[in-house]
């Protein structure tokens, strides 16, 4: 059985809950771990894990897809300081402005850290039969440093890859972060 | 050419998108997508080549005894052909070693389901106490799975004889104050 102290480093991101899947989903935990030759997607129900692999030299590309519900959460949580705010400003009993300076701080401290994170995205792997999202990260951020990270790895996994000359060859245009 | 997809809505992405720009907007579903392509995508798909015993001496695949044998399985010693090798992170098997393997847990790289038995000792240990009449029953299961459980390996998170060794100090206790309200009752 594997050793996930030994064999294993947390590549990034914190992590999700299921709720943008389905309901019953909703408790589960994922991580993405790296290896020497393979990423590892672990999903944990909290009572059993199950664990999917992704070897570096079958993968044939990364994407990093921008998420649009980041929008609507931050307008939620604005619209949620927002009003708080404005009932603060309305009240008069001592306890109430107590209470409510309290929640304001809680929500405006949660929607200062959800800009913090920055947009939500997704990193998909891309092999020969599949293309699936590592949920463990949900960030566009991390997805960004982990495709830096991973891009690194695979690059040196397939070395000796004997490329089709004859295919179209789309490389993306670096700018000025080719060297 | 390439047939690339959008991973979202799967309409096809044009060679052009990719190549004109880091990020790009897939024309389907309007996402803003960044794709980095490996050589994997382009590689050159290989076809097994099999070559047959033509002289004595060669030596000859354990299953097709007609191909020779390019490799030993890592497991069984057993001379395979291009056909039977199964690679398996940097090993190679031969299908019998790779069922039978899997079937027994031996394989780390095979392995894709984990209970967590420490979490669900905790649980058992844990959740009980709200109704304590059935800890009777509970706490001998927690101890029984904290010694069958001990050297099974946890999960991703850490550790798993933290919360074995937790989950068996709460089922000591609820057994010891049953032990005290049947001794103090007789």
């Amino acid at each position: 059985m594997i050793d996930f102290k030994e064999n294993y480093d947390r590549l990034t991101g914190f992590g999700e809950n299921g709720l943008s899947r389905n309901l019953a989903t909703y408790f589960n935990r994922n991580q993405v771990l790296l290896a020497d030759d393979h990423i590892l997607d672990v999903e944990s129900s909290g009572y059993m894990e199950t664990y999917r692999r992704y070897y570096f030299k079958h993968i044939q590309g990364l994407w990093v897809a921008k998420n649009w519900y980041w929008h609507i959460s931050t307008f939620l949580l604005l619209v949620a300081v927002l009003g708080l705010v404005a009932i603060l400003f309305s009240a008069e009993n001592d306890v109430a402005i107590r209470i409510l300076l309290v929640c304001t701080g809680v929500f405006l401290g949660i929607f200062l850290y959800h800009l913090m994170l920055g947009p939500s995205g997704r990193l998909y792997v891309m092999t020969a039969i599949q293309t699936r999202y590592l949920p463990g990260i949900k960030r566009k951020h991390s997805a960004e440093k982990a495709m830096e990270i991973l891009s690194r790895r695979i690059h040196h996994a397939q070395a000796n890859v004997v490329v089709n000359q004859s295919e179209e060859v789309p490389q993306p245009d670096m700018g000025s972060e080719e060297v | 050419m390439l047939n690339i997809y959008c991973p979202k809505c799967k309409w096809r992405v044009a060679s052009s998108q990719v190549e004109s720009a880091q990020t790009f907007r897939c024309n389907g579903c309007g996402s803003e997508l960044h794709f980095m392509p490996f050589p994997a995508l382009q590689a050159v798909p290989t076809t097994p080549h099999i070559e047959k015993v033509v002289a004595e001496g060669q030596a000859g695949c354990y299953v097709h005894p007609e191909n020779l044998a390019l490799d030993v399985c890592a497991s069984c010693g057993r001379f395979i052909c291009e056909v039977c090798q199964i690679e398996l992170g940097n090993r190679r098997l031969c299908a019998s070693c790779l069922m039978r393997d899997q079937q027994s847990k031996s394989i780390p790289e095979l392995d894709s389901r984990r209970i967590l038995y420490d979490e669900i000792a905790f649980s058992i240990a844990l959740l009980s106490i709200l109704l304590y009449c059935f800890t009777i029953f509970t706490a001998p299961v927690v101890i029984f799975m904290v010694i069958r459980y001990w050297n099974h390996p946890g999960g991703a998170k850490g550790n798993s004889r933290i919360k074995l060794s937790i989950a068996f100090a709460i089922a000591l206790l609820q057994l010891s104050v049953w032990l005290f309200w049947i001794v103090g009752g007789l």
